[in-house]
């Protein structure tokens, strides 16, 4: 198992080089200007001189050196020398700057991990808390109503995409309820709000619900799908009849033995969307104005801000890959039918 | 001695025959039966045949602008009222849904025929198996959606200059949605290829000397032709998803030519005026998309041999 991991991991480095590779060539090779977005007013030759300072005229390779350098070395130090205060001697290196801003890129993307985490992170829980117990609900009782309307909710979650769900809950609980009734809730993710006593709390509760809620369908409609189907394959193994024969209570059949068992194929699906959900808070963050990676990701990309764009896509990048390996791994370790050696 | 038995008919017992049957019939019988599946079919048959023939039968332009007739709500002139500069929204909706249906089969087809043909090389020689499905494993690894936006942020001027607006809008989504969406039918395919490849007809086709070119046509691709079928229903949905949250995010066809994706984004604005127009284009999106899911499942199930007959 530990020869595997270390195999997967040695492996992951040339993927995640190709992968910023493709993602660099693709970013470079459009014919996206970097001083497009300057005023007109700036004459060519200065123009000229900025575009030098960003380094937008060197050869591409040489460029990409550059990114590689700045996101996989200097990046990482400087965070370092941030957490321990150690000196390792970042302090005339130039780190990735944004072209918009011209502040870190890093920096930018720290500024905004947390909301998107936060957002995103409470409902892949709530998603899976809720999806869980219907699809092992569902595949007990096969074909019984539950069963039924379990299997539409997790199609119509499939089929209606966030930015329509999104809408829709705004409608109703924003535009329609009255500001002043109980269930109305704010459309705008205020990210700025603290949490410092009851009201605030309960403010953060109920601006979180429709973010979270739309996000959680989707994550319980796959999920649940899921669940049922494992738990339909261990139903009617072998070794629950013979635990039904011998006497063991249902509950303790159901629970104990075909739900540890079903659960091993649904924790790798539950390691592997972690990074598809971050893709899909793009859109849901957009829809409640969350100013979260996603959000960061749609400015760059308007602003032609090629360092943010890059630097962005490849964390995703990463996230994938990472989560794949946990994946491989989990199932390694839960399953004691698999070897990878 | 044996006497020849008497010509006379003796009363056969009447065995009506069934007409040969091919096994589409028992396809399309499963398939009919499945409800949900059925049903799925019917409503997307509707939507399709209203997006395509129904702007012969309604004659107001998608484009008109009738700006005293702003921000209608329902009425019996406007079936689904008319938006903020009083165009009417159930033409934008029928022509937005044949852009929306154009992107999403014409993507499907290229990821289908992109998945096929690299599932089939990597399964069929052994040679390109490795190459090739290191180059899926690393497709799946990409970011899909960021690298969607940076792909049609950037390239949507260059082909906007060589084939206008419309037309290089859509060959840029089409390709984009169709070269980021093959691998799982790729990998299907390839599966099914591998065990193809064991069966004795296959050993049988290859002793008598079938070059490997109609191998692959006549025996191999017949035989995946179902989770080509299965992964072309489901790729639709998803290729449709994937145009309308292009849109959505601002980042797909111009504003003056509508889809359900940007009609969609174009009445978030108008929330607080008009809440029921967002509606429309979500609903129909929504539809198409489950009735699309829907069949998918049912065509699942029909070809599956297994299932069918039961």
């Amino acid at each position: 198992m530990f020869t595997f991991t270390l195999r997967r991991l040695i492996l992951t480095i040339p993927t995640l080089l190709f992968i910023s590779f493709v993602i660099f060539m693709i970013v470079k090779l459009s014919p996206s200007d970097p001083t497009g977005n300057l005023p007109l007013t700036i004459p060519p030759e200065v123009r000229e001189q900025i575009r030098e300072a960003l380094g937008a005229n060197d050869t591409l390779l040489v460029q990409y050196g550059r990114w590689l350098e700045q996101f996989f070395w200097i990046e990482p130090r400087v965070y370092l020398e941030r957490t321990f205060g150690w000196d390792l001697g970042t302090e005339g290196e130039i780190r990735l700057l944004s072209y918009q801003t011209r502040s870190p890129v890093m920096d930018l993307i720290m500024q905004r991990m947390p909301q998107t985490l936060w957002v995103v992170g409470v409902a892949y829980l709530v998603g899976i808390a809720i999806a869980l117990p219907i699809g092992v609900i569902s595949a007990y009782r096969q074909y019984s109503v539950f069963d039924q309307v379990g299997t539409f909710v997790s199609m119509v979650g499939f089929s209606v995409p966030p930015f329509f769900s999104g809408v829709v809950v705004i409608v109703i609980f924003s535009v329609l309820i009255s500001t002043d009734s109980v269930f109305w809730l704010p459309s705008v993710y205020d990210t700025t709000h603290q949490v410092t006593d009851w009201e605030s709390f309960k403010y953060q509760f109920r601006q979180m619900i429709m973010p979270v809620m739309v996000l959680a369908l989707q994550i319980t409609a796959q999920i649940s799908r899921f669940t049922r189907a494992s738990m339909l394959d261990n139903l009617n193994q072998d070794y629950v009849r013979t635990a039904r024969a011998k006497g063991v209570r249902e509950r303790t059949v159901v629970l104990l033995h075909v739900l540890r068992n079903s659960m091993i194929p649904v924790v790798t699906v539950i390691a592997l969307g972690i990074p598809s959900i971050f893709g899909g808070a793009i859109i849901t963050e957009q829809v409640f104005k969350v100013n979260g990676l996603g959000q960061l990701l749609i400015i760059a990309i308007q602003g032609g801000d090629v360092p943010t764009v890059q630097t962005l896509t490849f964390i995703f990048a990463i996230l994938i890959v990472l989560f794949n390996l946990i994946a491989d791994v989990l199932y390694g370790i839960l399953d004691p039918r698999i070897r990878y050696d | 001695m044996t006497e020849p038995v008497p010509a006379t008919p003796i009363a056969e017992p009447v065995e009506i025959r069934k007409p040969a049957r091919s096994q589409w019939w028992d396809v399309w019988d499963q398939f009919r039966s499945h409800t949900g599946a059925f049903w799925g079919m019917v409503v997307f048959l509707i939507i399709v045949l209203a997006v395509l023939f129904g702007p012969f039968l309604w004659h107001i332009d998608p484009t008109y602008i009738d700006i005293r007739a702003r921000n209608q709500g329902p009425s019996l002139a406007h079936p689904m009222g008319t938006d903020q500069l009083g165009r009417d929204t159930f033409a934008r909706m029928m022509s937005g849904g044949r852009v929306s249906l154009a992107v999403g089969m014409t993507a499907m087809l290229l990821a289908l025929v992109l998945g096929t043909l690299i599932g089939v090389l990597a399964g069929y020689f052994k040679r390109l198996d490795g190459p090739l499905m290191r180059l899926t494993d690393l497709f799946l690894a990409l970011p899909l959606l960021p690298l969607l936006l940076v792909i049609i942020m950037l390239f949507r001027e260059v082909l906007s200059a060589r084939f206008g607006p419309e037309g290089g809008i859509f060959i840029l989504m089409v390709s984009a949605i169709g070269i980021t969406s093959w691998m799982q039918t790729a990998r299907i395919v390839r599966g099914d290829v591998l065990a193809l490849k064991e069966r004795e007809f296959v050993l049988a086709a290859r002793s008598i000397g079938t070059p490997n070119r109609r191998m692959v046509t006549r025996h191999v691709l017949p035989n995946v032709l179902s989770p080509i079928m299965v992964s072309a229903t489901l790729g639709i949905a998803t290729a449709i998803i994937t145009e309308s949250s292009l849109s959505f995010l601002g980042l797909g066809f111009p504003p003056d030519f509508p889809t359900w994706g940007r009609l969609l984004f174009d009445s978030v604005d108008y929330l607080q005026q008009s809440p029921a127009r967002v509606i429309w284009p979500g609903m129909a999106i929504s539809m198409t998309v489950l009735a699309v899911n829907y069949m998918g499942d049912g065509l699942r199930d029909a070809l599956d041999p297994r299932i069918r007959g039961r």
